[in-house]
């Protein structure tokens, strides 16, 4: 079948692209890391990126900072802390004024150790290096072509080094060269399919290279071509028990498959690329050496613990933030409720054509 | 006192400044056109109106990204009273708030208050055998009065104390052994144990009856026996005369006025129990009362209603995107009034002992700051209206006109000399021009500022 | 001591330090072994503990504090507390400023202390708070005190500038002076009189800072710049008894280290310059200071930082404070730990019983609600 495909679970186009076929078995829980901390810790967590250092950067808001500068937290797998960066304070003085303080919101890598986070509050992005220093920024207020209103999102497009970034407040998408300079741009205000409504995350394929787009006060995924046209929409159509709640991030993984910050119901949801839902993770955090040795210093928490009804709750997600992929098939989920992220991995098989009947072959719903 | 047309500004102001937290002079000669009675059955009938969704709020203010802020439930209500077509809601909820006292100061857990601040306002105009109810069952009111420690074999007086002294009858209505009956029939009424803050921050804990724990036998109270749980206690205590009383004092004290008036008392309670304790029938007797309408300005502000009833006339805070609320709920705490942390078991003391030296300070230069900001769209709107077809104003023309913008205060002769006086540089107060004439508008700004540091203003 | 300075009024300083001091790691018993047990990561090395004697050390970061010692002026009250100890912030400072550990009330130790030192409310000015809003300390329903943000600049309308503001302020006045002829409700009056009282209380400390002169350069931190204000109000000799400053940041859950470092050195040097400042004026006898902490923090460190613990310590400083180590400080012995606590020895009402009586001459019944053990020898010269 080809065109548009109107199924209970999503409207959507055929989306072409060479997506491998897949048996796909699972993911696998394998940490969760991070504390609840004001320095050295996950506080305001509000968007996770990655670098080839292996390391796992935590943007947080400037909530209870003594300092009340942004702070980007780093550590690894192992849940060990490095220090924390706190780009140039300067730079951000200059930004912000004495009076403003910087929201940031989103926040990504190149992968080559820059670093591009966007500030909703002041309309500028600033560009990062793993050392914490700034290297610049730039952005001009308003609604017109290349100007921001609540820059949010931030993608790195690993086809050109050029970047995406979400404008929330006029529901425009547009691709910025590094250093600013306005390439191309999409995206109106509404809530029919196509249009836009204070988006936050977006996703990049990198299959067919189409972006993906946490349409967030509609409550859905968007996909689009990068010239806006739209091919797919995840969410409102779905099935009750699927209903997004302000979803606030979309990543895909190598294979095209999207994972969906689903943050009003503090969970993520796992799509294939032609938008079937396939499972959904609600948390299974283990608690952190870190989280113990709190604890140990305190006797009567450890205590009151033997008597708790409900233990379980610990592992679930509250209010995810964001969610990210490595090229290990790992899913990193911003558990920024919880102070922590925790990170599941996908476990596989690729399939040979001979392997696999292919679509073509099927039709109508068999048994067994 | 003669009756005054529905269509009256002035009263329809009242009204507003009681059931909400104020509105602009725009705001009120609109609702002025529909009627007093119609506004009045708005005000009850809110369930009409939709809550207001709050996702951008929580978007776009920093706060949030802690959970554990109970600051942040009190900058969310603060923006909640400024802007919900819902006032009377806030406004009744912040009174009950006051009266079934609880505070982050023992209840240091955010989603517990939170959690107690929503089931207030879910009942705030309903049943009030149902709101004491719910009270009774809020793991936030269990922690506030040790109610969890309440055990059938070792009681725990404190909640059932409370109930009868501050939450229904008060004093002086019941002995001794009805404060031991009312809470040994709570006993076995508790709380989960929650999961302790450490490593990840609150959990929110649920309300259990554990029967293992609740003491069955026979007891007697207020003179009925029965082998009485928690439920029947409060049954017995809503039909009491002295529950009318107390339901109808604290609604005369807070809607009417700082001195009470056992006529109009006597009357809401005749209400409360007529309708079956239905706390929506009183506010309606209420508000069509002379007494309520002839009660202008006879309330000492609380200093949430002075802050919210200040920015509601600046017209700052009607975008979620607007950041500053933090400062508006600092401010209430500079003036005495900390939201979501009241000082005692009793809430705040109100009337004249709002105003204290450090307060009133607070008070007057917060009023003064924000509708000096010309900036503000409320402001520059006043500034706007204030030139008819005029074009110039004598002294006490423009005070009257900035009173009108204002409210129309109460004020009192000297207020008005003293102004008067102040202005008296200026036979007539060249207005041709508005907004655009700075001379015209630096002089109104500084009669509404001068305005909102009287003594007059202090009241609602 | 001059008789000159006898004659003065006795003033009382009170420094809050929020969020819960590490008393353990304030005046660290570095010759315990099990404090090296239980503070693997927060744990000062001895080399870096500045020694008072064989057992106890101040903190690195605290020299001035340790010299004043040294001089005999700071006394140090380990083991301080009162029984049911509360973790929270909120609760357990509200304890320490109404003095009532068992029931919630409002009303402040201080607060009752003004009303005792100057029941005729002749000086609005008796009790002046620097920081953010009133503390609860000091608040008394009908009993006047001032909460001063920023000394310059503090007054009634500041949002108006130059000479509107004082027409503003003048017009004020004349609203808000109550004529005893005219017939106003007392609530009118009431409002009136305390309008009043705030406008003679801003005109007074209006010429603290022009009065003010002094070789002492304070720090630009918080707590430096109360205690610069304080002085200021003090040397301009209008009466104020009761002082109170705060410093805030002590809740070190994690980053303990550079966080509290930073801390007690601003708090050290902040609090000998206003002591050199008042000495420099010759008026340092009359000023004592007592410095709290709503409570310690857990023995055990959690790996980077303390948590919310009890049994903390203060300090009380001054020329008139006979200098010393008051009390004995709580076992680190495990079994002798509540809830992974120091166990305290002394209720904190037992100082403010010894300041009341022994500085102001108050009994101190009436303010700290019941009978409290006294320091012996604390103050020079009193009982």
């Amino acid at each position: 079948m080809t065109g548009i495909l109107d199924t209970p679970s999503t409207l959507t186009k055929e989306i072409e692209g060479d997506y491998p076929m897949l048996l796909r078995m699972g993911h696998r829980f394998e940490t969760s890391v991070g504390q609840r901390l004001l320095v050295d810790g996950l506080y305001g967590a509000i968007d996770v990126a990655l670098d080839r250092d292996g390391l796992i950067y935590v943007i947080n808001k400037h909530v209870g900072s003594p300092s009340g500068r942004v702070r980007i937290a780093v550590c690894d797998l192992d849940d060990q802390f490095k220090p924390d960066i706190w780009p140039m304070p300067d730079g951000e003085r200059e930004i912000m004024g004495e009076e403003k303080l910087p929201s940031p919101v989103g926040f990504a890598s190149d992968g080559n150790g820059n670093f591009y986070g966007t500030d909703e509050h002041t309309n500028v992005v600033v560009r990062y290096t793993s050392d914490g220093e700034t290297l610049g920024y730039w952005g001009e207020s308003g609604d017109g072509p290349g100007q921001f209103n609540a820059p949010s999102g931030i993608h790195v497009d690993p086809t050109d080094g050029n970047l995406w970034v979400v404008n929330t407040r006029n529901s425009r998408i547009q691709k910025f060269t590094i250093d600013g300079a306005y390439v191309s741009g999409f995206g109106e205000v509404g809530s029919a399919p196509g249009q836009l409504d204070h988006p936050w995350g977006i996703g990049f394929d990198p299959i067919n290279e189409t972006l993906l787009v946490a349409d967030w006060r509609n409550d859905r995924i968007q996909r689009f071509t990068q010239s806006g046209e739209l091919l797919q929409i995840i969410g409102p159509n779905d099935v009750e028990e699927r209903h997004l709640n302000r979803p606030s991030d979309v990543a895909v993984d190598a294979h095209g498959d999207i994972y969906i910050c689903d943050r009003g119901n503090d969970r993520v949801l796992h799509y294939n690329p032609r938008g079937l839902f396939l499972e959904q993770f609600v948390g299974d955090a283990v608690m952190t050496e870190r989280g113990a040795d709190k604890l140990m210093a305190n006797p009567d928490m450890l205590q009151w613990r033997d008597h708790i009804v409900d233990l379980d709750r610990e592992k679930r997600l509250m209010k995810p933030s964001a969610v990210v992929v490595d090229d290990q098939f790992r899913l990193y989920v911003l558990d920024s409720g919880r102070y922590r992220v925790q990170v599941y991995r996908k476990t596989f098989r690729e399939l040979q054509p001979g392997q696999y009947d292919g679509p073509e072959t099927y039709t109508d719903p068999k048994l067994n | 006192m003669a009756t005054r047309a529905a269509t009256d500004v002035g009263l329809v102001g009242h009204l507003m400044r009681r059931a909400g937290f104020g509105a602009s002079a725009s705001e009120t000669e609109r609702l002025a056109e529909i009627g007093y009675d119609n506004v009045v059955e708005g005000l009850l009938g809110f369930e009409q109106q939709p809550r207001p969704v709050e996702d951008l709020l929580e978007r776009y203010h920093q706060d949030h990204a802690d959970e554990e802020s109970v600051k942040w439930f009190s900058k969310r209500w603060i923006y909640r009273m400024i802007n919900s077509e819902r006032p009377l809601e806030e406004k009744m909820t912040l009174m009950w708030h006051a009266r079934f006292a609880t505070g982050r100061s023992k209840v240091n857990n955010s989603p517990m208050m939170g959690d107690h601040l929503e089931m207030l306002r879910d009942n705030c105009l309903g049943n009030f055998r149902t709101l004491l109810l719910e009270l009774a069952l809020s793991p936030a009111m269990i922690w506030w009065l040790d109610q969890q420690t309440n055990h059938s074999d070792a009681v725990n007086e404190n909640f059932g104390r409370e109930l009868l002294e501050l939450f229904s009858m008060g004093r002086g209505n019941y002995t001794e052994e009805d404060v031991r009956a009312c809470a040994r029939a709570f006993t076995g009424w508790t709380i989960d144990q929650t999961i302790p803050r450490y490593p990840n921050g609150w959990y929110d804990t649920n309300y259990v009856y554990r029967s293992h724990d609740h003491d069955p036998d026979v007891k007697t109270f207020l003179g009925e026996t029965g082998s009485f749980g928690g439920e029947d206690i409060i049954d017995i205590i809503v039909r009491h005369p002295a529950t009318g009383q107390f339901v109808a004092s604290n609604i005369y004290r807070y809607f009417v006025s700082d001195t009470p008036n056992q006529e109009a008392i006597d009357y809401l309670a005749s209400v409360y129990f007529e309708s079956g304790h239905e706390l929506r029938d009183v506010m309606r007797a209420l508000f069509h009362s002379d007494f309520f309408k002839d009660a202008g300005y006879a309330r000492v502000k609380s200093p949430a209603e002075h802050v919210v009833g200040v920015i509601k006339l600046t017209g700052e805070h009607t975008s979620e995107y607007e950041f500053g609320l933090a400062s508006l709920e600092a401010a209430t705490l500079a003036m005495g009034q900390e939201l979501l942390n009241p000082p005692t078991v009793e809430g705040w003391h109100t009337g004249f002992e709002w105003i204290d030296s450090a307060f009133l300070i607070e008070r007057v230069n917060f009023s003064a700051d924000r509708l000096g900001n010309l900036d503000a769209p409320g402001v520059r709107s006043i500034i706007d209206r204030l030139p008819g077809a005029d074009l110039s104003l004598t002294p006490d023309e423009l005070i009257d006109r900035c009173n009108y913008e204002l409210g129309q205060l109460n004020l009192e002769d000297r207020s008005r000399r003293v102004l008067t006086k102040e202005l008296e540089l200026h036979h007539d107060i060249p207005c041709a021009g508005g907004s655009s004439n700075p001379d015209f508008t630096e002089i109104a700004i500084e009669v509404l500022q001068m305005l909102s540091a009287s003594k007059e203003f202090q009241f609602a | 001591m001059t008789t000159e300075s006898t004659k003065r009024d006795t003033v009382l300083v009170v420094v809050q330090l929020s969020g819960g001091n590490d008393f353990l790691n304030t005046v660290i018993p570095y010759s315990n072994p099990f404090y090296k047990d239980f503070r693997n990561t927060v744990g000062i090395a001895d080399s870096d503990v500045l020694k008072i004697d064989d057992d106890y050390g101040f903190h690195p970061s605290m020299p001035e504090i340790g010299d004043m010692y040294k001089s005999g002026d700071v006394a140090i009250i380990a083991g301080v507390g009162y029984p049911e100890p509360d973790r929270s912030h909120f609760r357990s400072m509200d304890i320490w400023h109404t003095a009532e550990p068992s029931a919630v009330i409002a009303e402040g130790w201080l607060g009752r202390s003004i009303r005792e030192l100057d029941p005729q409310k002749q000086n609005v000015c008796t009790g002046v708070s620097f920081g953010q809003g009133l503390p609860r300390a000091m608040y008394l329903s009908g009993t006047p005190a001032i909460s001063v943000a920023h000394l310059e600049g503090y007054g009634l309308l500041t949002s108006l500038s130059g000479n509107k503001q004082r027409k503003a302020v003048n017009a004020f006045t004349r609203m808000y002076v109550p004529e005893e002829f005219e017939e106003a409700s007392v609530v009118m009056n009431h409002i009136g009189q305390t309008g009043i009282d705030a406008l003679t209380g801003a005109d007074m400390l209006k010429v603290a800072p022009e009065r003010y002169t002094s070789n002492v350069e304070y720090a630009d931190d918080a707590l430096g710049q109360s205690l610069r204000g304080i002085a200021q109000v003090h040397l301009a000799d209008i009466g104020s008894r009761i002082f109170y400053a705060q410093q805030g940041g002590y809740d070190v859950h994690g980053a303990q280290i550079a966080t509290h470092k930073g801390l007690l050195k601003d708090a050290s040097r902040a609090i000998s310059d206003f002591f050199d400042d008042l000495k420099s004026h010759d008026q340092g006898e009359e000023v004592i200071m007592l410095v709290f902490s709503e409570f310690g923090r857990r023995i055990r460190d959690n790996g980077n930082g303390t948590d919310h613990g009890s049994g903390g310590g203060a300090f009380l400083i001054g020329d008139s404070v006979n200098g010393g180590m008051y009390a004995e400080y709580p076992s680190l012995a495990p079994e002798d730990h509540i809830s992974g606590d120091m166990q305290f020895n002394n209720d904190f009402r037992s100082i403010y019983s010894t300041i009341l009586e022994g500085w102001f001459g108050i009994a101190p019944e009436q303010i700290v609600n019941g009978n409290f053990e006294r320091f012996q020898g604390l103050l020079a010269g009193a009982a």
